[in-house]
């Protein structure tokens, strides 16, 4: 039966697209010009390039391209017969609700299958609507309209109404199905920003998934830490790495065959929203990828320390309170890939400045780590790795090796070692030679050229070396929050409250800036988003990425800001972007990983990768590297890792210079003549090819092969040897 | 919908489409799960990924499978899975083309297959009661029911699992709920049953035998200890070694057996759960846990490395469900079944496991020499790595590099290496400075003659020993003093605590005090190959803390009951009595830690007997301050030493009784205060 109803959907898929696509070169000729209706959907906005349709039914969308004909839409259009009503409602609503009824988190709403009072106004470019659910009692005014670079959605949070007492709002979903297809009715993918960037495409998934992609934009939340079923060998040792976590706001689909594609950028909204995407088979036969945003959350309220012993399930007190807006940017014919995707979303960020140009020619990444600690008898003893002295040696050597552009973070510079956070005062470790040579070093390194930044971890706090007995935060179950470190020398980390980072940051900054030194390395609050209480009061996320913004806001005006992996919300504010994902987190479904923050990144600011050091497959990588333009890091020390095996970074189990030495002159040898000839370039193809190449063009010309298999290969004429890449123009 | 799912079409059909384009199409893929290994200490260490995730084959040719269970890989790329779901034998090449199935009609429930190079296809069919042998054309040439040999047992079933063959074509099987150990059957005579190979042994405790001899005879049949485990899976290597795996066996999980049935092989590390086991390329062995652990292990027996895991829903690759086989290509990539998914995962080896197999290969070949080159690529790479660390100390001795040996064997916790290189150090150094040692010697002794003979003629030495006498006569260092009168004359010492007051409050704590001085400096400061302790960890609260409350428990313990044994010690005299006891190990301690720093294991049993000398003198010493100060007998003694012994074991239990029911009571009320704030506060 279903491959049947498979065949005929096909077929009517065929015929309409036989309608609307024009002959490619007879429709050139065709004025832009919308059609009344398309499937049911009225006209009702156009831009230069898009015309909007809407039914007013369930307020699904329908977007075409009047150059082309091509039209994604927010509901499914045809329904396969194996849908409930449930499900029905779900795919064609344009919004979708779940509540939290006591503590059931599981009930939904949406506009079909409920009794909703809508009242349709139509605007100059689109409609709002205000949408009553009667039954359950609650409310909200959804707006749409059609921008010139875009579809906007947004729900006003003052619009949103929770009357009733029975029923609250658990998550909110606004046109869940955008862009939604059938099984492999349609060619091309769904892309999900994990790791750098991955695609799933949309071909017949014959039910081998059960579930698909979720995570919460920037990261998960640590204020609400549940126990999560951990795969433990020995019943001690977590197996699985953590997935990657999501950096940007952003998801898309691609009909590669229509040639038409969307990129939706969370606008509003998204520090409490996650980003779910499935692939047919998963529930129901339909490729979807959507955001939800998150407004109340069930949370385990445990009464007593033991945790087997009692606890009961809780909604959250009241919402969190934001705007929600989506804004699905539509991209036509060759922009309407990935590619594209990530040139539309660098063009969006750079127009609304929400990220600069920095000086972005290469430089070969070379941390350093100064000082740590091992146990010893009485408290612990300083292990000093590389000192102030042994930095200028190194880049002594390196110079007379023809290295010399050099970027640098140092950790571990401060008093007491790297894990004696959080650091508020400019004071060096004598260890390593103090803080005047600490000075000295970076004032004579920065009049060569090299530039160093001095590692602060703003948000962690050492229980152990500080006092954390005020000024850290407390999960929403009122437990105060400790990170296991899984070392022997300090075994957990607080989390300070963004107040206290923000005003230990100033303190630093301050005795810092007063030396005439101003480069900084911010980690810790660059990558962290968690909802927390604090005497008495509870804050959310969007509390804390606000307090967090401003904080880095103001440090950006006084210093030299660069952030450590940093969300979307705090590009503007650094001159680079550090330990850059080059792979994803290897789900599955997961088809292809792509390099979309990368092309988003590539000639704006420098981008650099994670530590080459514990790459176990140093070739590839160092061609991923290639492939991506990402400049090459890695963390040195003078002395032997061996030292670091009985301190909190023993995980760091290759780092000496000595090793590395002739690596870190091949790599820039290799990698700076190549983004010499790209440089201040953006990356506008990259196709991946079946043979194992990657084709890579950039905007001024120059094309880069890499070739990821084990044989030679020769794509347009040039033949790239095995594991290795080949620069053409 | 149902129908749709049930329609498993393969990753496969797509990774094949680009094998055929090109050669092998190398996935660029993060490991989603860790690689561990295990330090010196039987501490696990994270390090590079060993093994990535390379392929998955969901689907042979457009052959699903169904519920697989085992499968064979031939080094001439075929594969031979068995396809339990529909009792068949699925042939593959290694692009998951199918060559050819058969097995369809004979095999009723097959569970284990084995394939030799030659191509013959031994079945294991638990339902079928027999292991079926099929040749290369897929036909049918044997079949080996229960064997009719009385010493298999008349009552015993036949129910067999898994099969493997030697050269001979002697079949092992293991078969279900026969615990007697590995079925052996000799292909001669239509099936000779050779006996019983490779019985695991049943546990035999103190606390078990014991427990045995309370127990009823049907308790005793029921009692699971008592039945030897069988073995979960087993595989051969070229030289016809069989190795077997069991669950809940310890260390000897994995096991590698000679043609005797004698077990040689020690893993410092085991699964609790494993499914199967395979012999590497390198003299290495992989065993692959039901969770999806897979482990390597070296030809001693080593861990080398620990990845993969379960998947629970994560969906990242590389992850298993439910693991049944596992199998090593000439490649060195893994093949691993998954039942659950009815798929085979490959992994591939990293550049660093490439290194480490070679380094492995010339090591184990005894070409200490070359297999340096590929060690110090794998210490660029993860100097913490402690195989590397140990092999590299090895193969430093081999060259006569001792200093750079000992540490390297340091490094790897390679107590044997670290002996061994140690030793040849400081033979070198008294070679070279023998003579030297002697001159000193001797002149030390000339200047103490001419001194004497000074001393005699001219009084030289009165001033100093003036001095002496004068310290030696202050109260409290005579107290402590009267320590080494006390160790050779206990009795004597006894009286002069009790009766002469020749010993104080404060003498007795300065003891203390340096007792723990010396214990803690000792633990933590001697000689690696005498330190018990984890270099770098240190835990002075917990020693000071045991230290303190042993004695307060034997002291307490004993003064409660010596008072109502009409003892005549006070509790000072006792206490002071018990720390003066400990005299020998103030002196001995020194001295051990000392010879500590110079021993090998050559000579460690000066050390070992020191220490039972000094053990037995304390004892001595306590037997008699418990006698003599209580003013008992030798009979009576001994009685207090038992009451004591007993009232400590009672004070322990009241101590933990007590602790349990508090925290249940604190815990109650912090529940109950808990509930009612969160509930009503908010």
């Amino acid at each position: 039966m279903a491959a049947k109803g498979k065949k005929i959907c096909s077929l009517i898929m065929a015929v309409i697209l036989l309608l609307f696509v024009p002959d490619p070169g007879s429709g050139m000729a065709l004025t832009a010009h919308a059609a009344e209706s398309i499937d049911g959907h009225n006209f009702v906005a156009e831009n230069a390039r898009y015309a909007l349709y809407m039914k007013e039914e369930d307020l699904s969308v329908i977007v075409a391209d009047k150059q082309t004909g091509a039209y994604m839409e927010s509901a499914i259009s045809h329904d396969d017969g194996n849908n409930n009503n449930i499900w029905l409602g779900a795919m064609k609503s344009a919004v979708v609700l779940t509540m939290i009824n006591q503590s059931d988190d599981t009930k939904q709403a949406d506009l079909l299958n409920d009794d909703v009072t809508k009242t349709i106004t139509y605007t100059s470019n689109g409609f709002t609507a205000e949408l009553y659910w009667n039954t359950y009692k609650l409310g909200m005014k959804l707006e749409v309209s059609l921008e010139e670079d875009g579809l906007v959605a947004r729900i006003p949070d003052d619009s949103i109404r929770e009357d009733g007492e029975a029923y609250q709002i658990g998550t909110i979903s606004i046109y869940p199905f955008m862009g939604c297809s059938y099984l492999d009715d349609k060619e091309g993918y769904l892309f999900i920003p994990d790791g750098n960037g991955a695609l799933i495409y949309l071909d017949d998934k014959e039910g081998r998934f059960n579930s698909g992609y979720t995570a919460m934009i920037y990261g998960t939340d640590v204020g609400f830490q549940e126990n999560v079923v951990e795969s433990l060998l020995w019943g001690r040792h977590q197996m699985i790495n953590d997935a990657q976590k999501v950096m940007a706001p952003v998801y898309g689909i691609a009909h590669t065959d229509d040639r038409i594609a969307y990129l939706a950028v969370v606008e509003e909204g998204a520090m409490r929203a996650m980003i779910e995407a499935d692939p047919n088979g998963v529930s129901v036969d339909y490729n979807r990828v959507f955001a939800k945003f998150v407004e109340r959350r069930l949370y385990t309220q445990p009464t007593s320390n033991n945790s087997s012993s009692g606890s009961f399930k809780k909604p959250e007190d009241s919402r969190s309170h934001s705007d929600l807006q989506i804004r699905f940017m539509f991209l036509s014919e060759d922009e309407a890939d990935y590619c594209g995707m990530a040139n539309a979303y660098r063009d969006y960020l750079m127009s609304r400045g929400l990220l600069r140009t920095a000086e972005d020619s290469y430089r070969t990444r070379l941390d350093f780590l100064g000082t740590e600690r091992e146990n010893w008898v009485i408290g612990t003893s300083s292990v000093v790795m590389t000192t102030v002295d042994d930095i200028r040696e190194i880049y002594g050597d390196l110079e007379n090796a023809g290295v010399t552009s050099i970027f640098t973070v140092y950790k571990g510079w401060q008093k007491g070692g790297l894990y004696n956070v959080p650091i508020s005062k400019y004071k060096a470790d004598g260890g390593i030679g103090g803080t005047s040579a600490l000075t000295g070093l970076i004032e004579d390194a920065a009049a060569d050229g090299i530039q160093i930044y001095l590692y602060n971890d703003a948000m962690r706090i050492n229980p152990d070396e500080q006092n954390a007995t005020f000024n850290v935060i407390k999960m929403i179950n009122k437990r105060r929050f400790s990170e296991d470190t899984h070392m022997d020398v300090y075994e957990e980390m607080m989390y300070l409250t963004p107040a206290r980072s923000g005003k230990l940051l100033d303190k630093f900054a301050e005795s810092y800036l007063k030396k005439g030194v101003d480069t900084i390395c911010l980690a810790g609050v660059s990558n962290t988003l968690f909802s927390y209480n604090y005497s008495g009061e509870f804050y959310t996320r969007y509390d804390c990425g606000e307090s967090y913004e401003s904080m880095v806001r103001e440090l950006d005006e006084q210093a030299a800001l660069v952030l450590e992996q940093p969300f979307a919300y705090l590009w503007q504010y650094t001159d680079a972007y550090l330990d850059m994902p080059l792979y994803t987190s290897s789900y599955i479904f997961e088809d292809e990983s792509v390099p979309f923050l990368s092309i988003v990144f590539k000639g704006v600011i420098p981008v650099y990768s994670e530590y080459v050091n514990f790459e176990a497959n140093k070739q590839e990588f160092f061609l991923k590297m290639v492939e991506t333009g990402t400049y090459p890091s890695f963390y040195i020390t003078k002395e032997s890792s061996a030292e670091l095996i009985y301190t909190n970074s023993c995980d760091i189990y290759s780092s000496e210079y000595s090793v590395y030495r002739d690596t870190i002159i091949e790599y820039t040898s290799e990698l700076q003549a190549l983004n010499a000839k790209v440089a201040g370039a953006h990356i506008v193809g990259h196709e991946i090819m079946d043979n194992g190449v990657t084709k890579v063009t950039y905007d001024n010309g120059v094309m880069v092969y890499v070739n990821y298999s084990s044989t030679a290969q020769t794509v347009d004429g040039t033949t790239v040897e095995a594991m290795s890449y080949k620069v053409g123009e | 919908m149902k129908k749709m799912k049930k329609r498993m079409i393969s990753l496969a059909a797509l990774l094949i489409a680009f094998a055929m384009s090109a050669d092998t199409l190398i996935v660029q893929a993060d490991a989603p799960y860790k690689t561990y290994t295990v330090d010196g200490y039987g501490y696990v260490s994270e390090t590079q990924t060993a093994y990535l995730p390379y392929e998955t084959i969901t689907k042979i040719g457009e052959e699903a499978l169904n519920a697989p269970t085992d499968f064979t890989l031939l080094d001439d790329g075929y594969m031979y899975i068995l396809d339990s779901g529909n009792a068949r034998v699925v042939v593959s090449d290694m692009e998951a083309n199918l060559v050819t199935t058969f097995g369809e009609g004979v095999l009723v429930n097959p569970r284990g297959i084995y394939v030799t190079p030659e191509h013959l296809c031994y079945v294991a069919d638990r339902d079928a009661r027999a292991v079926f042998v099929f040749n290369a054309d897929g036909e049918l040439i044997n079949t080996y029911g229960k064997p009719t040999a009385p010493l298999y047992g008349e009552t015993q079933d036949f129910l067999p699992l898994k099969v493997i063959a030697n050269e001979a074509g002697t079949m092992y099987i293991i078969c279900e709920s026969n615990t007697n150990g590995v079925v052996q059957i000799s292909p001669v005579d239509g099936g000779t049953f050779l006996g019983y190979f490779g019985t695991n042994g049943t546990d035999p405790s103190l606390w078990n035998i014991i427990w045995r001899s309370i127990q009823t005879d049907a308790q005793r049949a029921k009692s699971r200890g008592n039945i030897p485990a069988t073995p979960d899976n087993m595989a051969i290597d070229e030289k016809g070694l069989i190795y077997t795996v069991t669950r809940g066996e310890g260390y000897d999980t994995l096991k590698r057996l000679n043609i005797a049935g004698i077990n040689m092989i020690e893993p410092d590390a085991y699964e609790e759960v494993p499914a199967a086991v395979a012999v590497g390329n390198h003299d290495n062995v992989f065993v692959a846990s039901q969770m999806g652990y897979i482990y390597e292990y070296n030809n001693e027996g080593d861990l080398l490395f620990v990845f993969g895991g379960s998947d629970d829903g994560q969906q990242r690759i590389g992850l298993s469900t439910k693991v049944e086989a596992i199998q090593v290509g000439t490649d060195d990539k893994i093949y691993v079944l998954d039942s659950d998914k009815a798929q085979i995962q490959i992994y591939e080896p990293t550049e660093f496991t490439n290194y480490l197999h070679q380094a492995l290969y010339l090591f184990s070949k005894g070409r200490y020499t070359e297999s340096k080159e590929p060690l110090t690529e794998v210490l660029k790479m993860n100097n913490l790595f402690d195989y590397a660390n140990m092999a590299m100390g090895r193969a430093l001795y081999k060259e006569e590099n001792y200093h750079d040996a000992v540490y390297y064997a340091r490094l790897a916790k390679d107590y044997e290496g670290y002996s061994d290189a140690f030793w040849e150090i400081r033979n070198n150094w008294l070679k070279h400075n023998l003579a030297a040692v002697i001159i000193i010697l001797f002149a030390l002794f000339v200047i103490k003659k001419i001194i004497d003979v000074l001393d005699k003629k001219k009084h030289i030495l009165d001033k100093p020993r003036a001095v002496m006498h004068k310290v030696g006569d202050v109260k409290i260092i005579k107290q402590l003093r009267y320590m080494f009168y006390y160790m050779r004359h206990p009795i004597d010492g006894c009286y002069g605590i009790k009766r002469e007051g020749r010993v104080s409050l404060l003498s007795a704590n300065i003891l203390l005090v340096l007792i723990m001085l010396f214990y803690i400096i000792n633990k933590y400061f001697c000689g690696f190959l005498m330190k018990n302790v984890r270099e770098g960890s240190y835990d002075i609260l917990s020693d000071i803390g045991f230290i303190v409350i042993v004695l307060g428990l034997v002291v307490g313990c004993n003064y409660l009951m010596c008072t109502i044994n009409e003892g005549e010690g006070k509790i000072k005299h006792i206490y002071c009595s018990f720390l003066y006891s400990m005299a020998p190990y103030l002196v001995f301690t020194p001295i051990i830690f000392l010879m500590s720093h110079v021993v090998t294991f050559n000579e460690v049993f000066f050390i070992e007997f020191a220490q039972l000398f000094m053990i037995v003198w304390i004892a001595v010493l306590v037997f008699i301050a418990i006698k003599e100060i209580n003013n008992y007998k030798v009979k009576e003694t001994f009685k207090i030493i038992g009451l004591t012994v007993f009232t400590i074991l009672i004070a322990c239990l009241l101590a933990f009784i007590i602790y349990v029911l508090w925290s249940q009571v604190f815990d109650f009320l912090q529940s109950v205060f808990g509930e009612v704030v969160y509930r009503f506060g908010s």
